[in-house]
């Protein structure tokens, strides 16, 4: 990389690292605002991205933004990397972790590009702790009953997307019931990836 | 053999500052050398000693007056490095060491020697000075950048007191890097597709256990677990007290009484334990430990087998297991599913460890580097990656057989008084307790700085840039560290709320909101700790902010937003916004030595 001698007063051509600089400091005006699918570039299909496209895509978005890229830049680039990663890294956080990314697209969904993440995450140790007990147990009526029983049976023969669909019905028949809801939320997780490291 | 440089810019080097062994190395090219001193040592023990003429001995010089002169002779800094008075650590420290501390300002421990009393990194400074010489001599350049070293679980303390050690010695600090990604970095990163590793790092002090994941030139930190009051110390102790109830059963003295006799037993422990290496007897005799009868000196035989010592070692290596597990769980990965494991660390050297490690993960690990050197060589490679616009990717570990054998410690246990010859030293300066002032930092200020962009209007959704920003070429793998530590607030009734969990990619940045607590409150204080305690008492203060002259408010109606951004070097800043006014306080959390 040539280092143009500065020459005052005097307009000069836009360097690859000034053009970088620049799209560092665009992504940093909008990157509190803007969805965490968005952010990492996926693209938003009903089923959410699989564990793999997310981890590929966190790795390119690592690649661009993370601070250690610019160390030679002004302070204002630095700390607009340094914010813009932060975001990228929490997106990717709640995306690869089965009952945050389920509470997340639902949210998203439901047009909350950037719900607080303290709250997802306080709602997700509430699924957690329903998803610990019997689905027949959480439903109150019962119509939502019969569906938590057979959910809990599907779970037990491990036949996850069975329990999905019962649960679901569960849901419809009780729609305000949160327990069936976190239940429904971590069956869902389970389905989409057992644990974290069981890719490849 | 030097790469070309900016002008005015000296060499940039890699040091490993350990508990017990410094090692400096370079990287230029491509080619990663070990730095040698004149004797032609690769390990600098990181011990200082001061001399009653006045000088200040470094290295070997001073670790042959641990027995000398052992109130004035001062090693293990780094286990002490960042931490309070008054702390557990601190006062088990006063109890082992032969050397006196005492609290001096702002509850900073300090060292009191013969050269007056100095804080922990006055010390640490005094051997990377050393380290930097030892470099200068090596490549015949001025080095003046580094990236220093610390085990993954030390706290933003530490580290800003190690980073405060290695700017008295002169040097720039790069970069402080976590020891394991640094291991990981110097066995070649991303030269096989996807690949975790896990970084077993036993060594003088400290144990840790680090969980990488590499791939496509990016190294992920997954989890780390430590415990820095671990190593191979600890083994010495163990057989130092097998060698105490000896010498106490045949010759009714005790060498507790004299803390020269002591330092000898622990320097002849620490022989026997390296002879069991590579023998499966070691013997050691003690000369004048003690007078008998009419004034008879009285030397000491001791002998120790293999399977005695890791009879002893057992439940210390038992212990790096159990941490092992523990970061293990924190990944919810299986053993199974890794690709290998990196040997760092002198302890790594005894055949228990290698074998216990072997069979626990259930693959043998990797040793082509000397264990006692592959963490300043990943420093050396960041370095170069960091400094050199062009750096390629340091060649591949040689092969362990091509490897000449390490030169062995040379064993000095003569004893009788008599003063080691030491060539004339520089005097070292000496240090004054608040610290200098500090130089402004080099900001590359681009001459012709590209906008900000407007604020969008209300209303208008915005939209993510359509490009990402391109990574200049050259810039070697990237390493996405992670906080070993759990960063929280203080809240009601003594607890904790977690705000930046372990485990958590750095730089990162998060918020929590808290209401006042008592109505009319006028003062907020957001004390901030980290450990993974669920009492804040229980883990390490790191400081406190205070938003004061609140509005008049109902308890739980008044919210303030609370801010933890944590930079890639382990500093924290901490910022509290009143969510009503907007008014906002902040401050950063690099106490510690600094003192605020
Ligand atoms: N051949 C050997 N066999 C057994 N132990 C050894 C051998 N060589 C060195 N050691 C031990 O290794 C330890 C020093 O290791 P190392 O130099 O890696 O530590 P360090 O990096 O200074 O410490 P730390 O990693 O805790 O900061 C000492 O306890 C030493 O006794
Ligand atoms: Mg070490």
């Amino acid at each position: 990389m040539a280092s143009v001698p500065p020459r005052r007063l005097s307009v000069r051509p836009p360097t690859p690292e000034l053009e970088r600089d620049r799209v560092v400091l665009r992504w940093a005006a909008v990157i509190d605002k803007i969805d965490y699918l968005s952010m990492l570039r996926l693209p938003k299909t009903p089923a959410g991205p699989s564990d793999a496209d997310v981890r590929r895509a966190y790795r390119t978005f690592a690649r661009a933004f993370h601070p250690d890229h610019f160390r030679a830049a002004s302070q204002e680039v630095r700390d607009a990397a340094a914010k813009v990663f932060s975001a990228g890294a929490e997106a990717y956080g709640v995306l690869s972790e089965p009952l945050l990314r389920v509470r997340y697209l639902k949210a998203l969904a439901g047009g909350q590009a950037r719900p607080r993440l303290e709250d997802l995450e306080k709602a997700t140790r509430e699924d957690a702790r329903a998803a610990a007990q019997p689905a027949a147990a959480l439903a109150k009526t019962p119509g939502a009953k019969a569906h938590g029983e057979r959910a809990d049976k599907m779970i037990e023969l491990g036949e996850l997307a069975y329990a999905k669909a019962a649960l679901e019905q569960a849901v419809h028949a009780e729609p305000g019931n949160a327990g069936l809801a976190a239940k429904l939320a971590a069956v869902e997780a389970r389905l989409y990836a057992p644990r974290r490291g069981g890719r490849r | 053999m030097h790469a070309v440089r900016s002008p005015g810019l000296g060499a940039a080097i890699g040091i490993d500052l350990g508990t017990t062994n410094t090692v400096v190395a370079h990287c230029a090219g491509g080619q990663t050398a070990v730095l040698l001193d004149e004797q032609g040592a690769n390990l600098l023990p990181s011990v200082v000693s001061f001399h009653p003429d006045g000088r200040t001995l470094v290295g070997r010089e001073a670790r042959k007056r641990r027995v000398i002169d052992a109130e004035n002779t001062i090693f293990s800094v780094k286990r002490l490095i960042g931490r309070q008075w008054g702390t557990p650590e601190i006062d088990k420290a006063r109890q082992i060491f032969s050397f006196q501390m005492e609290e001096g300002p702002k509850k900073q421990p300090v060292i009191v020697t013969r050269a007056g009393k100095l804080p922990f990194p006055a010390i640490s400074a005094l051997v990377v000075k050393r380290a930097k010489e030892i470099a200068e001599a090596a490549l015949g350049v001025v080095v003046d950048r580094a990236v220093v070293t610390v085990p993954a679980n030390f706290n933003d303390l530490q580290r800003s007191a190690t980073r405060r050690a290695a700017k008295e010695a002169g040097l720039e600090v790069l970069r402080i890097l976590n020891e394991p990604t640094a291991a990981a970095l110097a066995y070649g990163l991303g030269t096989h597709a996807a690949e975790k590793l896990a970084v077993y790092d036993f060594g003088g002090g400290t144990f840790d256990l680090t969980l990488l994941e590499v791939s496509d030139d990016v190294v992920e930190v997954i989890a780390t677990a430590g415990d820095s009051f671990l190593g191979g110390d600890d083994i010495d102790l163990a057989i130092e007290g097998q060698m105490v109830r000896a010498i106490i059963a045949d010759h009714h003295l005790d060498p507790r009484t004299s803390v020269e006799v002591m330092a000898l037993v622990r320097a002849a422990a620490e022989h026997l334990k390296i002879q069991l290496t590579k023998q499966e007897l070691a013997h050691v005799e003690l000369k004048s430990i003690g007078y008998g009868e009419g004034g008879v000196a009285i030397d000491f035989k001791y002998q120790l087998s293999r399977t005695q010592l890791e009879r002893l070692a057992k439940p210390y290596v038992d212990r790096t297991l159990a941490v092992c597990a523990d970061a293990l769980r924190a990944s919810k990965l299986d053993k199974s599913e890794f690709d290998g494991v990196i040997l760092v660390g002198g302890s790594t050297r005894m055949p228990l460890v290698q074998e216990r490690v072997e069979s626990w993960f259930g693959r043998p690990p990797r040793i082509e580097w000397n264990p006692d050197e592959v963490v300043a060589v990943g420093a050396a490679v960041l370095a170069a990656m960091l400094t050199e616009k062009d750096a390629r990717r340091p060649a591949p570990p040689p092969a362990a057989a091509a490897r000449a054998e390490p030169r062995a410690r040379t064993a000095a246990f003569a004893l009788g008084g008599t003063e080691p010859m030491v060539p004339p030293a520089p005097k070292a300066p000496f240090f004054d307790m608040p610290g200098l002032p500090e130089p402004p930092p080099m900001l590359e200020q681009a001459p012709n700085r590209p906008h900000t962009e407007p604020p969008l209007p209300d209303g208008v959704a915005p939209m993510a840039p359509s490009v990402f920003p391109v990574a200049p070429t050259g810039d070697g793998p990237l390493l996405i560290d992670v906080t070993p530590l759990t960063l929280s607030v203080e809240i009601v009734g003594g607890y904790v709320d977690k705000v930046i969990p372990r485990n958590t990619a750095v730089p990162c940045t998060r918020t929590r909101r808290f209401a006042t607590s008592v109505d009319q409150q006028r003062e907020l204080m957001v004390r901030v700790c980290q450990g993974e305690e669920d009492r804040a008492g229980r883990n390490t203060s790191l400081g406190e902010l205070v938003m004061s002259d609140l509005p008049p408010a109902r308890r739980g109606d008044l919210w303030i937003e609370v801010s933890f951004a944590l930079d890639g070097d382990g500093i924290l800043h901490v910022s509290a916004k009143d969510e009503g006014t907007g008014r906002e306080v902040k401050t950063q959390m690099r106490i510690g030595a600094e003192g605020g």
